[in-house]
């Protein structure tokens, strides 16, 4: 396995890895928390990320590549290093396994609503699975193909060119917004999935890394910056925010000749990025726990973590639940999108410091 | 590593069909809600606040012998309670995608509609694109007469107000049409408006609403100017008179019209009365006049043009009228009066207030294509 990660592949992987469920209620959170065309601030947010995907750069530079774990265990003792990775694997698998049973809650607003949660679940844990043991390289072509599967998706906005009113967008910006921090940070977790990045270092080609991710994440910021900009014309905003996923009824009330009520299949179709999304959180967990048990039976040790976290995702119930448990831990995810690369920059000044007056 | 692929296909297939066996919908036992009436008690003794609610359901199986349709109905408190209670009348399941229109009787959209309204936007599996209609009368008693030879009243009034709504003598509202105007602070809903006609059913005008209380009806002879003040029009027949021309009106058709509103906020201070200039320029093909002018020469034509823009003002002015008296913004004023303020000034302007003493300039402008293909 020389094979190398191509820009093309990261970034179709980076773009996959952030447009998650979040985006069917991202206009919402717009019209909510920042208020009068919330779309335009998406621009802020995706400025934000392009920031953090520098320094995650900027460490790809200094660092030369090198993984993350080999720069953390040249600096940082066992006893400390075990316990960083041993949160990062509790938060990645957490992550991923949530990410899976949101989708499948949601899922059931629609269909099979009287089929228990986890069997859905279980069925998608296995499809993750097969995917994960099958590494990076498999797991990012996978995402190339379902990038073409989901992108075109895009084009169905372009039914809205007759109910879209510029009208309806006023002429306030950012007014009446509400609870702004939170709200803010609520709507930045639609951009994660970048920092997982970090985790590609020495499986990707030097050359184009950085601009690979940069341009993920712009193919995302395009789409819910395209998704939102028409939700704000085609919905008045008193509407946009009391209705839970505004992207369902905007497909729900597509009619074409042959075909309407398109949400339910949409929908169906976004399994795809939540598998990749699962599968990459769940991969990152296991690159971590690999430096922790490096002898273990890779297969039988990734079926555990499958078999653990799949575990705890049980105790989240409702909708409600699981939104807020994942919303924790999307906040400690961006402390970790920031954090651990400012904190690796710091191991690497040390370390030449160390060097330097050796 | 390839002996993986079989044991990859089985799961796939076992993704994909044995989810099929989870829940069971078989076709013939499913009874498809086609259209859905709320009324209000007249009886308000014991049974304050509570619904009549009627649901008709076609029944395939039954083609040519019998009713073809089952109406079903039940007193509650509210439409899922009524859901339930109907459910407990027939052998079907009943579902809710197949829907098509909801009806509110008179009585309870002038007591406001948005309770019975939200269960149905809570509802995943019915679209946005149902029709919501306000009957003069009972909405129960329409929907469950049968008005031979029209096979299903349901279906029946459903193709009529799409029919209509593309000739545009009346709107086509829908949930989520009616759901975006109620939300919106510049504009309040319309809906149309249907009557019993004893043989037939009738459409009866559109009914303005002031937040979701229906308050007032425009009859539907000015149903179309209504719908070119409240936006642009494709296609449609206006009946017009040529008012003041001689000792009475001459009456005349202008056709396949093509109209075209514009707004414009002349004075938008808070503190004094706010104004707009609403113009209007539509353009049609005169069809049935009988009058004396010749409306292939360019002189008379003008004057035409002329006569029938005041007959057109003096209508629209009526609506206008109606809808201050009302407080009912059915133009959707509100929303440009909004984009010429600062958002503080907006939210300090109460604008419901504001709106009675609004000053509308009309300006209408009305351009005779052509005639007929037989010259005068």
């Amino acid at each position: 396995m020389k094979e190398k990660l191509y820009p093309v592949h990261v970034a179709l992987l980076i773009y996959i890895l952030q447009t998650g469920v979040t985006l069917f209620s991202l206009p919402r959170l717009l019209a909510q928390h920042i208020g009068y065309n919330g779309w335009a601030s998406l621009f802020i947010f995706s400025a934000i990320a392009i920031a953090n995907i520098l320094l995650i750069g900027l460490l790809h530079r200094v660092g030369k590549g090198k993984s993350i774990f080999v720069i953390i265990e040249q600096s940082l003792p066992k006893f400390i290093a075990f316990p960083l990775y041993s949160i990062l694997i509790a938060l990645w698998s957490l992550i991923g396994c949530l990410v899976m049973k949101q989708y499948v809650i949601i899922f059931q607003v629609f269909a099979f609503p009287g089929v228990h949660p986890m069997f859905i679940k279980a069925l998608a844990d296995f499809l993750a699975y097969a995917l994960v043991i099958k590494g990076i390289y498999i797991l990012s072509k996978a995402a190339t193909n379902f990038f073409f599967v989901l992108f075109w998706l895009l084009l169905l906005l372009l039914f809205f060119v007759k109910e879209f009113h510029f009208i309806n967008l006023t002429t306030f910006v950012f007014k009446d917004s509400s609870d702004l921090l939170m709200g803010g940070l609520g709507i930045y977790s639609a951009f994660l999935g970048y920092e997982l990045s970090i985790l590609l270092f020495p499986y990707a080609e030097k050359k184009g890394f950085v601009k690979a991710v940069i341009t993920g994440n712009l193919l995302s910021t395009l789409t819910y910056l395209s998704v939102s900009f028409v939700s704000f014309g085609f919905y008045s905003i008193g509407q946009l925010r009391r209705i839970q996923f505004p992207i369902f009824d905007l497909l729900a009330y597509i009619q074409l000749p042959f075909i309407e009520r398109i949400e339910s299949l949409v929908f169906a179709i976004f399994l795809l990025s939540a598998l990749i999304i699962l599968s990459m959180y769940m991969w990152a967990a296991i690159e971590a726990s690999r430096r922790i048990i490096p002898k273990a039976n890779r297969k039988k040790y990734i079926a555990l973590l499958f078999l653990i976290a799949y575990i705890v995702s049980w105790i989240p119930d409702t909708l409600h639940e699981v939104t807020r448990a994942l919303r924790l831990l999307s906040f400690m995810e961006m402390g970790v999108a920031f954090g651990l690369p400012l904190f690796l920059l710091l191991l690497i000044i040390i370390q030449k410091g160390v060097k330097g007056r050796a | 590593m390839h002996n993986r692929l079989p044991i990859a296909v089985i799961m796939l297939c076992a993704v994909i069909f044995l989810s099929g066996c989870g829940e069971q919908n078989i076709l013939e036992r499913l009874g498809f809600t086609h259209s859905v009436t709320f009324d209000q008690l007249p009886d308000k003794t014991d049974m304050d606040n509570k619904l009549l609610i009627g649901i008709s359901v076609p029944r395939y199986e039954s083609m040519g012998k019998g009713s073809n349709r089952e109406f079903l109905s039940t007193v509650a408190e509210s439409g899922k309670e009524g859901k339930q209670k109907l459910s407990r009348q027939t052998e079907f399941k009943l579902v809710s995608g197949q829907m098509r229109n909801v009806f509110w009787g008179q009585d309870l959209a002038k007591n406001g509609v948005w309770d019975q309204l939200n269960a149905f936007l809570n509802d995943s599996t019915i679209s946005p694109r149902v029709k919501v209609s306000v009957v003069s009368g009972s909405a129960h008693d329409l929907l469950m007469k049968d008005f031979p030879p029209h096979s299903r009243t349901g279906q029946y009034i459903d193709r009529m107000l799409e029919k209509e709504s593309n000739s545009q003598t009346v709107v086509n509202v829908n949930l989520f049409e009616f759901t975006r105007d109620y939300w919106d602070d510049g504009i309040d809903p319309i809906t149309p408006l249907i009557k019993d006609n004893g043989k037939e059913v009738v459409i009866d005008g559109i009914a303005l609403f002031d937040d979701d209380r229906y308050v007032a009806r425009v009859p539907p002879e000015l149903a179309l100017i209504l719908t070119c003040l409240r936006g642009n029009v494709s296609q449609g027949d206006l009946k017009v008179k040529l008012s003041g021309l001689s000792h009475s009106d001459e009456p005349a058709i202008l056709g396949s019209i093509k109209s075209k509103r514009s707004v414009k906020v002349t004075a938008s201070n808070p503190a004094s009365p706010l104004a707009v200039t609403l113009t209007i320029k539509i353009k049609g093909f005169i069809q049935e006049y009988n009058g004396d002018l010749n409306t292939d020469a360019d002189k008379d034509r003008k004057k035409a043009e002329r006569h029938i823009e005041r007959y057109i003002e003096q209508e629209a002015e009526k609506i206008i009228k109606t809808m201050k008296k009302h407080n009912a913004d059915s133009i959707g004023l509100g929303k440009y009066i909004r984009n010429s303020m600062s958002y503080d000034q907006w939210k300090n302007l109460n604008w419901k207030e504001a709106y009675t003493d609004l000053k509308i300039n009309l300006n209408v402008k009305v351009n005779i294509v052509g005639g007929g293909k037989f010259l005068n």
